[in-house]
């Protein structure tokens, strides 16, 4: 993908560049990895289960246990049965328990869709909230297959880049409350882009145009569309905030 | 930043490392960018390393779901909600106070004011506080952590298309303020030195 020139580098005032710069310098203070790896431990170490006096000495010994009795598997009972108990093996130690005993005959937890959460409850700790709601890790269930190719990246720039400017276009006339030439950009896209990667951008926009030329029912019936189609659950908020406009 | 005998492992390795080894082994290798990160997407000096725990232990919660090439994306979507937490948290702390947390009531800034790193520091927290966080995030990581669009794209989990599109839109935001910031207070000043 061919990349855009930083602001930094192309196109900041001294000013902008000065704010930009003054970020260069984040970084934690020194020794602070060292202190959250201890700090970590010790509020971890209530999850090692009950009577864990020296939490990470226990669970290596219980691993190292259980590692055993995987080896003395591999050795006599075969391929098929090896596996199963390197399935057991692997989920026991991500601490996960199942509603069941029942276990996958090959088990990876790490790319399981749906892994059931570790039961242990996280100590509390002081401060600040804790978030209300435990991320979504979507990308990191994802493999290295989802990274397009050279080639492809290539190819897929340039119709962004050119989509981004149609659409920029687009944007900039309705911003400037002119509907029509907002309408015209939107057109080209469609016809240029019949595939294009940003047609959700696309829909919004000609949402938009609607509520400028004041095609109240042609807005409403958009609106509905695109509040049914869970690929715009992201725009819900300028959807029904143009809708508004309406007068729904 | 991951080190060269986590890069070599197999994943499988990594994956049935015990547990709090592979805790240890994200905290070395991705400390330092979930600290940045924190800070960029708007936590506090004082509250950042509150923030960067409470980024750990939810890994820990989760470190089954991570896969060892996504380590840095998961903790990054994580910063981003602990962060987004904080800012909600935070503004309400002072609106009970009767205060508005991000009510500066003197933002002046003359460019011998931007030359003083603090100060720039600041200002550019003002700047960007105003933006929304999907728009900071990918504005951060492109024009203050540098990484690539592809990177970003695989950290926060959006198409590049949309990445680009929120760039845009983050420095059309970043830009009007930093004028806004820089120049207009400046004008005040200038006209008070006036009289």
């Amino acid at each position: 993908m061919i990349e855009p020139r930083r602001l930094r580098e192309h196109g900041a005032s001294n000013g902008e560049r000065m704010l930009l710069n003054s970020a260069r310098a984040d970084r934690p203070p020194a020794g602070a990895a060292q202190r959250m790896v201890i700090a970590m431990e010790g509020l971890t170490a209530g999850s090692g289960g009950p009577g864990a006096g020296a939490p990470m000495a226990a669970h290596t010994n219980k691993m190292g246990t259980l590692a055993k009795v995987g080896l003395v598997a591999l050795a006599g009972l075969g391929a098929v049965a090896a596996v199963v108990l390197a399935g057991a093996l692997v989920q026991r130690m991500a601490g996960t328990r199942s509603a069941t005993a029942e276990m996958p005959a090959v088990h990876t937890p790490v790319n399981q869709e749906g892994a059931t959460e570790i039961a242990a409850e996280p100590p509390r700790v002081r401060a600040i909230p804790v978030p209300a709601v435990a991320p979504k890790p979507t990308s990191p269930l994802r493999g290295s297959a989802n990274v397009p190719r050279h080639r492809e990246l290539v190819a897929l720039d340039a119709s962004l880049s050119a989509e981004i400017r149609v659409l920029d276009t687009a944007r900039a006339a309705v911003d400037a409350h002119n509907p029509t030439a907002a309408q015209r950009a939107l057109d080209s896209y469609a016809q240029r882009f019949p595939q294009g990667h940003l047609k959700p951008e696309a829909a919004v926009l000609r949402l938009a145009v609607l509520v400028r030329l004041g095609n109240r029912q042609a807005a409403k019936s958009l609106a509905a569309q695109l509040l049914a189609n869970e690929s715009y659950k992201a725009y819900e908020a300028r959807i029904r905030s143009l809708l508004r406009e309406t007068g729904e | 930043m991951m080190a060269m005998g986590e890069a070599s492992s197999t994943a499988c390795e990594i994956v049935t490392r015990p547990p709090i080894h592979r805790l240890h082994a994200l905290v070395t290798d991705h400390h330092a960018f979930v600290w940045r990160s924190l800070r960029r997407l708007g936590v506090s000096d004082g509250d950042v390393d509150d923030a960067s725990q409470q980024v750990f232990l939810v890994a820990h919660r989760r470190l089954a779901e991570i896969a060892p090439d996504s380590e840095r994306s998961f903790l990054f979507q994580t910063s981003l909600r602990v962060a987004a937490d904080w800012r909600r948290a935070t503004r309400r702390r002072y609106e009970q106070s009767g205060m508005d947390l991000f009510d500066v009531p003197d933002a002046a800034a003359n460019p011998e004011e931007l030359m003083d790193q603090r100060r720039s520091r600041e200002l550019l927290d003002q700047a960007l506080d105003g933006m929304p966080m999907d728009l900071r995030a990918v504005f951060v990581l492109f024009e203050i952590e540098e990484m690539t669009m592809m990177e970003i794209a695989t950290v926060s989990d959006i198409p590049p298309g949309t990445v680009a599109s929120r760039l845009r839109r983050a420095r059309k935001h970043f830009q009007e303020a930093a004028r806004r910031l820089t120049t207009g207070q400046r004008a005040v000043r200038d006209a008070r030195g006036a009289r």
